[in-house]
């Protein structure tokens, strides 16, 4: 992808945000608002997108949903990421008998499916918000404490880390000035693909009725309130879908400029 | 046998070979020096056709009148196969990982000649025995369970299998240390008086080409600055460059010179400021 | 200090190391004395580099002694490592790891200084204070312009950042040396530049070096007196000159016909 492709990318992408976190809470149009007059209305001049089941305008409560449902997928990814990357680091770091106990623990929570794992983690601690995020977190932070303690592995034979500890520094102060940074360059680059992923993963439990639940605008459960409807009003499901493929997308693209922040190749001179 | 000739490599705007030209004869050893941007390896590689995508080259490399700038790829494929054999620096990469030697061995016979499967892999244990390697075991292996001195003299059992005219050496002992290179190099002149094989010789360090080259091109920033016997190169030396590189071994003498540099009247012009 | 000119830098007393139940060095004995250097001379596998990492603390060793001025390491606490370690200098045969990729020149360089805040040494006399002067000075020791401490590594050749692995081992002005094939990964000229170099530093700083390498020549020509390992053992040891003498083990001789050829 050249420059301007992906300047363009994180252009939408931070309007899309600002616009996300600026619309005055509640909205001026009503996510609640039942009109049992207005059931199933195609997209249209009053109502853009149309309206739902319960006569409620799906523009508003796109918008309404977009908030809890990209807001939390972002609280989820930076959890995971606080949770995983220093048990990573450590891990990889001490090597011994502390690895010999997280590397197991690491191995084992990778060999489950994210979906499998999640649905019923989430299913054994009840439906609701809460069950769902923690569902979500208990199987995202391994991929982060994976990578963080390859990178550690690989990163403290180099003989960089050699000189550093020669120069006198503690192992702490060696993690935090020159494995860690190392590390976030390649954090960025999976929660970037992963924000998406984690999105659509909260999308499908709430889908199942595992997550938020009705009456909450999220995509997710608007997607699984619309399936009884999809023969005859389609869009009560394409455009929560569209939503999340959206919100998915910029994810990727943010999180491939994020990533390349850390690449100092990008940033000094020609290779 | 091979004629190149005003052979010019590009990448963009930037001409890393600037109109080459060298020929080798019937069974010679021709040692190609030079250091990392050079260019000797690209020489090296387009006289295979193997020239990574972005690099564009003109002039011509004619293969016993045959235009190899020109080929296609189907005669191409054949003609490396069994005329024109390549060993490279990195021993690592010349061998799948996940594959035995010796299946990877008879797989390169299989594809040029039509032999019966006894024959090939007898002749393949024939060929890890000329390379001093303990044949049998060897053919049984994966590339991992060699040491990096068995796999370099394993691939160069490879290139020879089928024969070739000439073998293309691109720094075959950088990587090796100095008893395995010794072994390597060895092999090498094997080759040439068994089968009358042409090598080129791709090395950065002239130590041992006393030894193993009968003819000595030096490469510079693109350019041959100069081409001799390897006597004549070794021990008087033309071109300014020429000498810095032959001053630049340190020498296994009693008398010890203080400085390598300057014993080569060479100070003042220091190689490290060019970059790479 | 009380300790004498003439003691011993580092003294080590029959160290023996096991890797995957096999022993990687046996039984090593040997010392470094101020002003010295020592050569290791050795092929892949020889233990040669197991050994320098030993020396450095960078890892342990299983049987032996190894004392820093007189001070055992074996059983050193973390803090008595910080404490060495800044005392000892190292460079590396891959310059390419032996720099942080995401660290500018400058702050890789002064890294060794930076961790000591208030030490001055003796190379940086009459340099003005300030990071950028330090730095300028450093780079200047090993022939390097003052620009190039904006950079960062991958704008640089080998032979400059093995230059600035020189300059940053040097700086906090270590004990020792410890040279672990330096010029392997080089050119031919560049290995002679970085060989000029380091006898120049060595003599303009009186330092003392282990010089580790593959290379007989370079070893030879580097260093005062020379170890040839083999196989985790130190098979043979000479002075200088003492390389062609008729008494030499079969081993340096086999070495010696390699690099004559």
């Amino acid at each position: 992808m050249n420059t301007t492709m992906r300047n363009a990318g994180m252009l939408i992408a931070a309007a899309a945000a600002v616009a996300l976190f600026s619309i005055p809470s509640p909205t001026p149009w009503n996510p609640y608002e039942i009109s049992m007059g207005e059931r199933l209305l195609p997209p249209g001049t009053e109502h853009w997108l149309g309206t739902d089941h319960l006569g409620r305008d799906l523009l508003a409560r796109i918008i309404a949903g977009a908030r809890p449902t990209i807001g939390i997928g972002l609280a989820v990814l930076l959890v995971s990421i606080a949770i995983g990357v220093p048990l990573g680091l450590l891990s990889g770091m001490k090597g011994g008998r502390t690895d010999s106990i997280f590397k197991p623990i690491i191995d084992g929570f990778m060999t489950f499916p994210d979906y499998l794992s999640a649905i019923i983690l989430s299913a054994l601690l009840g439906p609701g918000l809460m069950s769902m995020l923690i569902a979500v977190i208990a199987v995202k932070w391994v991929r982060y404490a994976r990578l963080a303690r390859s990178v550690a592995l690989a990163e403290k034979e180099k003989d960089y880390a050699a000189m550093a500890l020669l120069s006198g520094l503690s192992p702490v102060r060696l993690v935090l000035k020159h494995i860690l940074p190392h590390a976030m360059g390649h954090v960025a680059a999976l929660a970037a693909a992963d924000l998406g992923k984690i999105i659509l993963l909260m999308a499908s439990l709430s889908y199942l009725g595992l997550g938020s639940q009705p009456p909450a605008p999220e995509w997710g459960s608007m997607l699984s309130e619309g399936r009884a409807y999809f023969h005859a009003a389609p869009h009560l499901m394409l455009a929560p879908g569209l939503a999340v493929m959206a919100a998915v997308l910029l994810a990727g693209f943010a999180g491939n400029r994020l990533r390349d922040r850390y690449d100092v190749k990008l940033k000094g001179g020609a290779e | 046998m091979l004629a190149i000739s005003k052979l010019s490599i590009r990448s963009g705007s930037q001409e890393l070979v600037r109109s080459l030209s060298l020929e080798l004869q019937d069974g010679e050893w021709l040692g190609l020096a030079g250091e990392s941007g050079s260019g000797k390896s690209l020489t090296a590689a387009a006289i295979g056709g193997l020239l990574p995508r972005p690099l564009s080259c003109s002039g011509s490399i004619l293969w016993n009148g045959l235009e190899l700038l020109r080929l296609d790829a189907k005669s191409r494929r054949r003609l490396l196969g069994s005329e024109i054999s390549y060993v490279f620096q990195d021993y690592r990469n010349t061998f799948t990982p996940f594959l035995t030697i010796g299946s990877q061995l008879t797989e390169l016979l299989e594809a040029h000649l039509s032999l019966a499967a006894r024959d090939r892999r007898q002749r393949c244990l024939e060929e890890l025995e000329q390379a001093g390697l303990p044949a049998e075991r060897v053919f049984g292996s994966y590339p991992y369970q060699l040491s990096g001195g068995q796999l370099q003299r394993a691939a160069i059992a490879a290139a020879l299998l089928l024969r070739p005219k000439l073998l293309i050496a691109d720094e075959p002992t950088t990587a090796l240390d100095s008893l395995s290179s010794r072994k390597v190099l060895g092999l090498l002149d094997a080759a040439k008086s068994r089968f009358g094989i042409s090598i080129i010789w791709i090395t950065h360090d002239l130590r041992h080409a006393r030894r193993h080259a009968d003819r000595i091109a030096v490469m510079r920033t693109g350019s041959i600055v100069e081409t001799g016997s390897a006597r004549q190169v070794l021990e008087h030396p033309a071109h300014p460059y020429s000498r810095r590189l032959i001053a630049s071994i340190p020498p296994l003498r009693r008398e010890m010179p203080e400085r390598l540099a300057a014993s080569a009247g060479l100070e003042g012009e220091d190689p490290l400021d060019h970059p790479r | 200090m009380t300790i004498h000119d003439n003691a011993p830098l580092l003294t080590v007393r029959n160290v023996r190391k096991n890797y995957g139940g096999k022993a990687v060095l046996h039984d090593v004995s040997f010392e470094l004395k101020k002003g010295e250097c020592l050569g290791i001379v050795g092929e892949s596998g020889s233990g040669k580099s197991t050994l320098a990492r030993c020396l450095l603390t960078l890892s342990g060793w299983d049987e032996g002694e190894i004392a820093f001025r007189g001070e055992p390491l074996a059983k050193a606490s973390r803090a008595k490592l910080m404490q060495v370690r800044p005392q000892m200098g190292a460079v590396f045969q891959n310059p390419a790891a032996s720099l942080n990729p995401r660290l500018r020149i400058i702050d890789s360089l002064l890294e060794p200084l930076d961790q000591r805040r208030g030490f001055r040494p003796a190379i940086l006399d009459g340099v003005p204070p300030g990071r950028e002067a330090a730095a300028a000075a450093l780079l200047e020791l090993v022939r390097l312009p003052a620009s190039t401490m904006g950079s960062y590594p991958h704008e640089l050749s080998g032979g400059q950042k093995q230059r600035i692995a020189i300059a940053r081992a040097i700086s906090s002005a270590p004990a020792f040396l410890v040279l672990d094939e330096p010029t392997a990964s080089l050119d031919m000229t560049t290995q002679a530049a970085v060989l000029d170099l380091l006898k120049d530093l060595r003599k303009e700083l009186s330092l003392s070096c282990l010089f580790i390498s593959h290379d007989l020549a370079a070893v030879h020509f580097m260093s005062d007196e020379t170890m040839v390992m083999r196989n985790g053992h130190i098979v043979d040891r000479f002075r200088n000159n003492e390389l062609f003498d008729d008494v030499r083990h079969d081993y340096t001789k086999l070495l010696l016909e390699v690099f004559q050829e």
